[in-house]
């Protein structure tokens, strides 16, 4: 286990500083109007060259620019003040849905949600899915429901992942309302006393807490995890909230019973089973609203490999979104909610365009086409302090919370985003054999086999870079093209790096084999992770 | 049911007062106080004038007079009063010229001495830097910058060239540094300084009104949060520098403005504006060196995605160093497009200083292993800039006027004249020449008032009156001022060229016959090149 620099083993995370976005709308225009400039410039100043190419970068800068104005809308103001009473005191039940983590994990969560501040009695749930699902440690949940007083609804008919796993205990419990926390979220003291009071208006369909991770600095991915988390947790859910947009994200949310049976209950038949079901409430009215306070604590994916899944589920869930349900063409939810609803699931389209982008610079060393010519340094006068100021922006809106690694990391997802966009166009189910091991000695294991694109990306470029030079020599295109492509292999190594297996830490302690992993993979999904020593992991698409 | 409004976003610390949370890794954003040790603080000084001394001897205090410093030495060769009105005729302000009149009278007339007035600059500028260095870096990355700083090929340059560059290099970043401490502490010795270096920079060089500009932009962003009192006194400030300036100003226009006098510059393309940049930081290079640095570009992009770090914020002198690093440049791009161009990398080399704390600023900001690579490989590219610009034959502003006088002064006999377009170019030339041939320019100028115009109607009037009765012309090239093409035909089409010699990029000496009574006395130059 590695810590942050400068971090010791029992400091805490921060807990407020992404939450504390002020919007600084100089800046946001200021990016919008350097986007449209640059765009304008790609678009009309220069020479065309290849016309193919040139239209692959125009439909990339043009994806581009619809994200980023997306973006500063959405961040452009924050929710206002929402009706609140601190006095609320319909009953709740509490749902923590369990699927293979391990007994100690569910353990703390559920002691935490029994200590939930409240006005009046509540009931707690263990959601076991175990038996289903074929965990060896199903029983072992019913007795720790027995140990803590709890109740323990276990599912014995499969079907609809964790959305149906919730909807069986809908169908067995009665209160109006109910929040629902992942085995390993740990609700706080004031969880239900922060966020009941907004049931008080009538048509408040779900509330919605940040999602956040505990455990961040226990190595690459950890961090890295928690980094994407804070931009989205920070000024995105905000921004969504303020245009009633904000959605559900699977855990650390209160939803009120009538209105999510009013949509016909979590949505069982899509992968990112959150965020269609609070499209559909939307549709039919209901408000949400999210309040930014850590209220619950989780735990990020500690390996590369709970990391890609969980990127890949959240992708796939989200494509399916645009391509089979596309709110634009919903006609309950106002047009704030349409375009929130698209920018959030087209951002997942973006493994192409990056894709794209990274194929330029090889096409003009192998072939020496472009998409533009020019002799001149006016692309570089628009782009770079477009580029500069587009990251600033990122690093205000996050409160300086955002980083370098998780840009790298967003950036160099696209093959994933890739096979799961294809996974979408074809109908295919696509599931993992899951072979994610916690290395118990602090090594890393290896997933290289993960990121064979990346490499092979590295790979064709090293062989690009002697094509061009062979053809041009040492000449201005020739530069600006190998500094493109260095620019795309920088991106893509803290990735590599992260899916490299490492050797342990020197005086690492070793753990005896047969310890339960202290962490267990979090998120909007739950992934279930084993603790056998590590072997070698493997992403298996199943087709049926 | 009672019912109650709740802020869902409870109002964030303002930055200036309340408790800010606490940041990850924010330790990495506090400039340590600590002065460091003192001994290694003096040392590396010692270590860094020993640079700025070593890089002028080695080469640049040899080079050739350049155009520039011909003038400077053909003003100060006035007394003080005719000494202002010639400045009030240039497109300059006075200081300069008055300082290195006296430095002359005391020390000596000759050009490197005139230099050396520069290069007392230029250490002066070093002990400041590194306390402007230190409002924004630890102990360990000031010095760094220090080191960077004084290997500088483009202060190395202005350092050894008599001309007032560095000269305000140095005040401005004795205005940047007062600046920096009012700002922030409000010290009356810092008001007093800030004041002063302003009424001194303004009569050092015109261009240090962009400075101030830059600072009056950064007080305009930032006023919210700047004590009343500050802003109240930088406006004292600006008052008291335009009633500094209003004499002089009065002067100048009395003498007409400098309208006979100003240079011939193209306005600035895209290319020209990312020049300056790439100039001040490897370095005067030639055009395949430097296209190749340039079309390096897109690392920028990598830059930019590595400055974003967990817990790095913009403070409050960074800000201060990116509005002064990049507001001059871009208001002189500007200026030159709507107004009249006078976009010339040197007239910015105020921004440089704030562009290299800049630039090692946010190497500071980056996980150890990267900075250390990303600085050892700023201060290779800075030296290597150095080295290649004193050594390299096709550096672009090298004037090799002293070799193209050694040439006419070896073939010409007192039969041949020496012509010199552009017309000023005379005074470099003569500077080294004393042969038997007589110097006459074109387009004809009597040396006194302003240089004529150029008129293609009377080119071959003003050729027939030069080569007439000569045998042979000595046309030297330089300074383009937008007709050399044209001379350069003219002589082409209507002569028989016997040689040719470039003795410095853009620095063309051509030999034509152009009377047929002895013998050509330029087969003499025949084995020396051509």
């Amino acid at each position: 286990m590695s810590l942050a620099p400068g971090r010791s083993a029992t400091s805490r995370p921060d807990t407020t500083g992404f939450l504390q976005y002020v919007p600084n709308r100089g800046f946001l225009v200021l990016n919008i109007v350097l986007a449209v400039a640059y765009t304008l410039v790609i678009s009309f100043a220069f020479e065309h060259g290849n016309w193919f190419l040139f239209a692959a970068l125009l439909a990339t800068e043009l994806f581009h620019l619809a994200q980023i104005v997306g973006y500063c809308w959405t961040v452009w103001g924050r929710d206002t003040t929402r009706l609140f009473d601190p006095h609320f005191s319909e009953p709740v039940d509490v749902f923590i849905t369990v699927c293979g983590e391990p007994v100690d994990v569910v353990r703390e969560t559920a002691r935490a949600a029994k200590a939930m501040a409240y006005l009046v009695p509540f009931r707690v749930f263990l959601l076991n899915d175990g038996l289903v699902a074929g965990k060896e440690d199903w029983r072992d949940i019913e007795e720790l429901a027995d140990e803590l007083d709890v109740t323990c609804i276990t599912r014995v008919t499969p079907g609809g992942a964790k959305a149906g796993n919730i909807n069986h205990a809908l169908s067995r419990t009665h209160s109006p309302f109910f929040v629902v926390f992942d085995a390993d979220h740990v609700p706080h003291r004031d969880f239900l006393t922060e966020v009941m009071g907004y049931f008080a208006a009538d048509d408040m369909g779900f509330v919605q807490t940040p999602q956040f991770y505990a455990n961040q600095d226990r190595n690459r991915i950890t961090r890295v995890a928690w980094d994407q988390q804070t931009l989205f947790f920070g000024p995105i859910m905000s921004g969504k909230s303020r245009l009633d947009s904000a959605f559900m994200c699977g855990t650390n949310m209160a939803v009120r019973r009538s209105a999510i049976v009013e949509a016909g209950g979590m949505c069982e038949f899509n992968i990112a089973e959150d965020f269609l079901t609070s499209l559909f409430m939307h549709e039919r009215g209901w408000k949400s609203v999210y309040v930014p306070k850590v209220l619950a604590e989780g735990l990020a994916p500690d390996d590369f490999l709970n990391y890609y899944k969980q990127q890949f589920r959240w992708t796939r869930g989200s494509l399916e979104v645009i391509f089979k349900y596309n709110p634009l063409l919903r006609r309950g939810l106002t047009t704030s909610q349409k375009l929130q609803y698209l920018l959030s699931a087209s951002y997942y389209l973006s493994g192409s365009v990056i894709l794209l982008d990274a194929l330029l610079p090889i096409v003009f060393l192998l072939t020496g086409e472009t998409p533009v010519v020019t002799s001149t340094m006016t692309l570089a006068l628009v782009f770079v302090p477009y580029m500069w100021i587009n990251l600033y922006v990122l690093q205000r809106t996050s409160n300086f919370a955002y980083s370098y690694q998780a840009i790298a990391f967003s950036l160099s997802a696209w093959w994933l985003q890739i096979t799961a966009m294809a996974a979408v166009l074809t109908n295919r189910k696509t599931s993992f054999a899951v072979t994610s091991k916690t290395a118990t000695d602090g090594a890393r294991p290896n997933f290289l086999r993960l990121v064979v694109p990346q490499l092979v990306y590295a790979a064709v470029a090293l062989v690009a870079l002697l094509v061009g030079y062979a053809r041009e020599g040492a000449s201005a295109s020739l530069m600006a093209n190998v500094a493109w492509l260095t620019v795309h292999l920088a991106i893509s190594v803290p990735f590599i790096v992260a899916a490299s297996p490492s050797r342990a830490p020197r005086g690492a302690l070793l753990v005896p084999a047969s310890s339960p992993s202290p962490s267990a993979p979090a998120g909007r999904h739950r992934a279930p992770t084993r603790t056998t020593p590590s072997v070698e992991p493997a992403l298996q698409p199943a087709h049926d | 049911m009672s019912t109650a409004s709740t802020d869902l976003l409870p109002a964030p610390p303002s930055p200036v007062v309340g408790t800010r949370p606490r940041a990850r890794r924010e330790s990495r954003l506090i400039v340590p106080r600590r002065a460091g040790d003192p001994v290694v603080v003096a040392v590396v000084h010692l270590l860094c004038l020993g640079l700025v001394l070593l890089g002028a001897r080695a080469e640049f205090l040899r080079n050739s007079i350049r155009l520039d410093e011909a003038q400077s030495l053909w003003q100060t060769n006035h007394s003080y009063g005719s000494l202002l009105r010639i400045i009030a005729e240039d497109v300059h302000v006075p200081l300069y010229h008055v300082l290195l009149r006296t430095w002359r009278l005391v020390l000596g007339p000759d050009v490197q001495t005139a230099r050396l007035l520069s290069l007392v600059f230029l250490l002066a500028a070093v002990p400041v830097f590194y306390l402007v260095a230190r409002k924004v870096l630890s102990t360990p990355w000031a010095l760094f910058a220090l080191v960077v700083f004084s290997c500088s090929p483009f202060l190395q340059w202005y350092g050894s060239e008599a001309r007032m560059y560095s000269m305000l290099v140095l005040v401005t970043l004795v205005s940047q540094y007062c600046f920096l401490t009012v700002v922030t502490t409000g010290r009356r010795a810092a008001w007093i300084g800030y004041a002063a270096a302003a009424v001194v920079g303004i009569y050092t060089h015109y261009f240090f009104a962009f400075v101030l500009a830059a600072q009056g932009i950064y007080v305009l962003l930032m006023w919210r949060r700047l004590p009343r009192t500050a802003i109240v006194k930088i406006a004292g400030v600006a008052a008291l520098v335009g009633a500094a300036y209003l004499p002089w100003f009065l002067y100048f226009r009395a003498n007409g403005s400098a309208s006979q006098t100003r240079p011939n510059l193209p306005e600035p393309s895209s290319v020209d504006f990312s020049n300056v940049y790439s100039q001040f930081l490897f370095g005067f290079q030639s055009d395949p060196i430097n296209t190749v640095l340039v079309s390096a570009w897109p690392l920028l992009v990598l830059g930019a995605l590595a400055s974003v770090r967990v817990g790095v914020r913009l403070d409050r002198a960074t800000a201060y160093l990116v509005v002064a690093a990049f507001v001059p440049v871009v208001l002189a791009f500007v200026v030159s497009h709507l107004v009249t161009p006078f976009f010339l990398s040197r007239y910015m080399i105020a921004a440089l200083p704030a562009l290299l704390l800049l630039l090692v600023r946010f190497t500071s900001t980056l996980t150890r292993p990267v900075a250390r690579g990303l600085a050892a490989a700023l201060l290779g590219v800075t030296v290597l800039g150095t080295v290649v610009q004193a050594a390299n034959p096709d550096t672009p502003v090298d004037e090799d006027y002293r070799t193209a006088a050694q040439l006419v002064e070896d073939g010409a006999t007192p039969q041949d004249v020496v012509v010199l377009s552009s017309s000023f170019t005379v005074y470099p030339f003569e500077y080294y020449y004393d042969g038997a041939a007589r110097t006459a320019t074109l387009p004809l100028w009597d040396r006194e008032g302003p240089a004529s115009a150029f008129d293609p109607a009377r080119l071959p009037e003003q050729v027939a009156s030069l080569t007439e009765g000569h045998q042979y012309v000595y046309l030297l090239l330089s300074y383009d001022q937008g007709y050399e093409e044209d001379v350069f035909q003219y002589f082409q089409q209507n002569f028989e060229q016997s040689a040719s010699y470039e003795p410095s990029p853009g620095l063309r000496l051509l030999v034509y016959r152009v009377g047929y009574d002895e013998l050509p006395p330029a087969g003499e130059l025949a084995g020396v090149g051509g």
